[in-house]
């Protein structure tokens, strides 16, 4: 939870074909009768108050991840929710602490003492203890706040009976039927006669309240922490040529491939360790925009960056060149007289990602060359550049020129979803400044701006474009082409609330 | 190879006519590809486009020009070291985004970002305009492109012209009207000391 955010009405939302609508409310947010699947708009009407963010799943989910990691001191078996309506959008940690309350002094103490960890950490939870997965779901996110501590039915059953029916898990559309029959709570359930269940509501209810009682056993699949893979290695003596390093670090990767390829994981961050027998250790990275584990394709890669780090650049002498030190004052790139010979270095592959199973080819490791061109010009990109600078583009639908489009770091592609972006009719310029600059203007006869007063030779337009009202800043501008006596054509504006002239583009 | 031979291959290089050729497309502009030895532009270099100020077309002559280089490789790529490009006009105009590489680099790393993109084999087309360049970039660009086989497009302001050029062709950009643009001719290699022809085209 944000500083900012703490104790405000908040509430993230998703874009789709439908429009805003919101996902998740905060508390306060729900007082204010702001509710999720409720449009931008309406809720905005409702509270113009609320702090509004866009939902980051893939931040989500790796924000939930790194805390199921970090919750194996108090299990050694955690897992994020995966089945279910909710496991789109996973908002639930589940600990089996079968066998570990004898090291926290009790449940009621361990449940004490990770909430309040994880509050600590800036979240707001709520916890609950129970002898199935299925009641301590019901319970944390419906219950009273209560936990059931003995193995026994009859409690499981007296906390249960008032907790509503979403406790079990269902989907919307099952939900749905059972409020015209004034069914709304488990206890309402457990009051019908269990052999018409299936027939009347699918087989679905009965596996969950034989679930969240304790009939039926439900998996819970631990999350691991993701391997690690390094490769070190010493020299009895220290080498002195790059030539010789570069083939040492060759055969390094070319072990950590195998390592990944065994493990069925691609490596998306490497960091090359080179340790100096005088210098303070040296750290390259490298990044992937796609994991991979072609051993071709990795030294590739590393090699381009050592390459470019060791290339002499203009102005320096034969031992000086740009490096990244350990350091954490030298953090940006310095040029420093350092020692060449290194007594040891190491890979280490930082991050890795699962691989789906690739068929081999028919003739296995004919090529050993599963990256294409492209794929290495963008890894070489991203590890120099920063994966935020190699972007795709994707249109969107909104009037306004600077909103029209959205920048997608690659990996984000994947998971961007279509737009209904609409062709451009009206002329447009290719280059748009990214933030419009105001310009004096001495409408229709000249304009200063571009290095100088023009006069303006010929206009076209208006035309109007206006955000949506709902938007923080409401925006609404008169378009101009304007043509000046060089010939030049540029893209102006007048803002129509302040009246003030912009320049937001020139037609190149 | 004899010192006879080096000779000639010296002077054929300094004509701009290599021994094996490479292949060329059409700049799309009959007028423009009588500017070129080859009748169009050779793969595997790159265009200079010089402007007097913005807004009078330069980029978009540089689209239009390389429509040709797309048909065998389809990925295109745009360093945009001004954060300017705007990429749903070039949608407009033809060009399919998915198949755009965007690069926000800063304005260093632009000679080494674009020798990169130039240096791939993949990319059919790459566009880098900016106010600024490192003429020194510009030796690396030719020894790049040469190795990759696109096309290459660079938009400068004028005041580059006292610069050496390395590209295939150099030309001077002016508005002439609403989409119409007057080319005038600085430098195309393989050719003569130019006359500094002028030619409209319609974009």
């Amino acid at each position: 939870m944000h500083p900012e955010t703490q104790n405000q009405p908040v509430a993230l939302f998703e874009r789709s074909n439908r429009g805003s609508h919101l996902r998740v409310c905060s508390g306060e947010a729900n007082t204010l009768g702001v509710r999720g699947g409720m449009s931008v708009a309406d809720a905005l009407a409702l509270a113009p108050q609320l702090l509004l963010y866009e939902l980051n799943l893939p931040e989500c989910l790796a924000g939930l991840q790194e805390l199921c990691i970090w919750a194996t001191r108090f299990s050694p078996l955690t897992a994020i929710e995966s089945v279910g309506p909710q496991a789109a959008f996973p908002q639930t940690l589940l600990l089996d602490i079968t066998g570990c309350e004898e090291v926290f002094g009790g449940e009621e103490k361990l449940l004490d003492m990770a909430a309040n960890a994880i509050k600590k950490q800036g979240y707001r939870i709520r916890a609950a203890i129970a002898p199935t997965l299925g009641a301590a779901w019901a319970l944390a996110h419906y219950g009273p706040d209560t936990s059931i501590t003995e193995n026994q039915a009859e409690a499981l059953k007296k906390a249960l009976v008032q907790v509503p029916l979403a406790g079990l898990r269902l989907t919307n559309e099952v939900l749905a039927d059972f409020r015209p029959l004034g069914l709304n709570r488990i206890g309402d359930i457990l009051r019908q006669p269990r052999e018409s269940l299936p027939s009347r509501f699918g087989k679905d209810l009965l596996q969950r309240l034989d679930q969240t009682f304790g009939v039926v056993s439900e998996t819970l699949i631990p999350m691991r922490p993701a391997p690690e893979f390094r490769v070190a290695r010493s020299f009895e003596y220290p080498v002195r040529t790059s030539e010789v390093l570069f083939k040492i670090l060759e055969q390094m990767m070319g072990r950590l491939a195998s390592d990944l390829e065994r493990a069925q994981r691609g490596a998306r961050h490497i960091e090359c360790w080179l340790y100096h027998e005088i210098a303070a250790p040296v750290c390259v990275e490298v990044a992937l925009h796609r994991c991979s584990q072609s051993r071709k394709h990795l030294w590739q890669l590393l090699r381009a960056h050592l390459e470019d780090i060791f290339r002499i650049p203009a102005g320096h002498n034969w031992k000086t060149f740009n490096r990244k030190s350990a350091h954490a004052n030298q953090r940006e790139g310095l040029s420093i007289e350092v020692d060449e010979r290194v007594e040891a270095v190491a890979l280490h592959v930082t991050v890795s990602e699962s691989v789906a199973e690739q068929q081999l080819p028919l003739f296995e490791r004919a090529s050993d060359d599963t990256a294409s061109e492209l794929n290495l010009l963008l890894d070489r990109l991203v590890t120099r550049l920063g994966s935020s600078a190699v972007c795709r583009v994707q249109l969107e639908d909104d009037p306004l020129p600077e909103r029209a489009f959205r920048l997608l770091a690659l990996e984000e592609l994947a998971r961007a979803k279509a737009s209904l972006a609409q062709a451009v009719q009206a002329p447009r310029p290719l280059r748009l400044l990214p933030h419009p600059l105001p310009v004096q203007m001495d409408w229709p006869q000249s304009v200063s701006c571009e290095g100088g007063p023009h006069t303006i030779r010929s206009v076209s337009g208006p035309e109007r474009i206006e955000s949506g009202w709902w938007r923080e800043h409401d925006q609404r501008r008169d378009y101009y082409v304007v043509e000046v006596e060089s010939g030049a054509r540029y893209w102006l504006f007048e803002d129509l609330i302040d009246h003030r002239w912009f320049l937001h583009g020139s037609f190149d | 190879m004899s010192v006879d031979q080096l000779r000639s291959q010296i002077c054929s290089l300094e004509r701009g006519s290599l021994e094996s050729p490479r292949p060329c497309v059409s700049s799309s502009f009959s007028a423009i590809d009588k500017w070129l030895p080859q009748a169009g532009f050779v793969l595997g270099s790159f265009v200079e486009l010089l402007h007097d100020s913005h807004g009078v077309g330069s980029y978009s002559l540089a689209l239009n020009l390389a429509r040709n280089a797309r048909d065998s490789k389809p990925t295109w790529a745009v360093l945009d070291t001004e954060t300017t490009f705007n990429p749903p006009v070039a949608e407009a105009s033809g060009w399919d985004l998915q198949q755009l590489v965007l690069i926000k680099a800063p304005l260093q790393e632009g000679g080494w970002c674009f020798t990169q993109l130039l240096r791939s084999k993949d990319i059919g087309a790459c566009f880098w305009s900016s106010a600024s360049m490192d003429n020194m970039v510009f030796r690396r660009l030719q020894l790049a492109a040469e190795c990759g086989g696109g096309l290459g497009f660079v938009i400068r302001p004028m005041t580059a012209v006292r610069k050496p050029c390395w590209g295939s062709l150099r030309l001077h950009v002016v508005s002439c009207g609403l989409s119409k643009v007057r080319l005038r001719l600085l430098h195309a290699r393989g050719q003569p000391t130019v006359s500094l022809e002028e030619i409209e085209v319609t974009l």
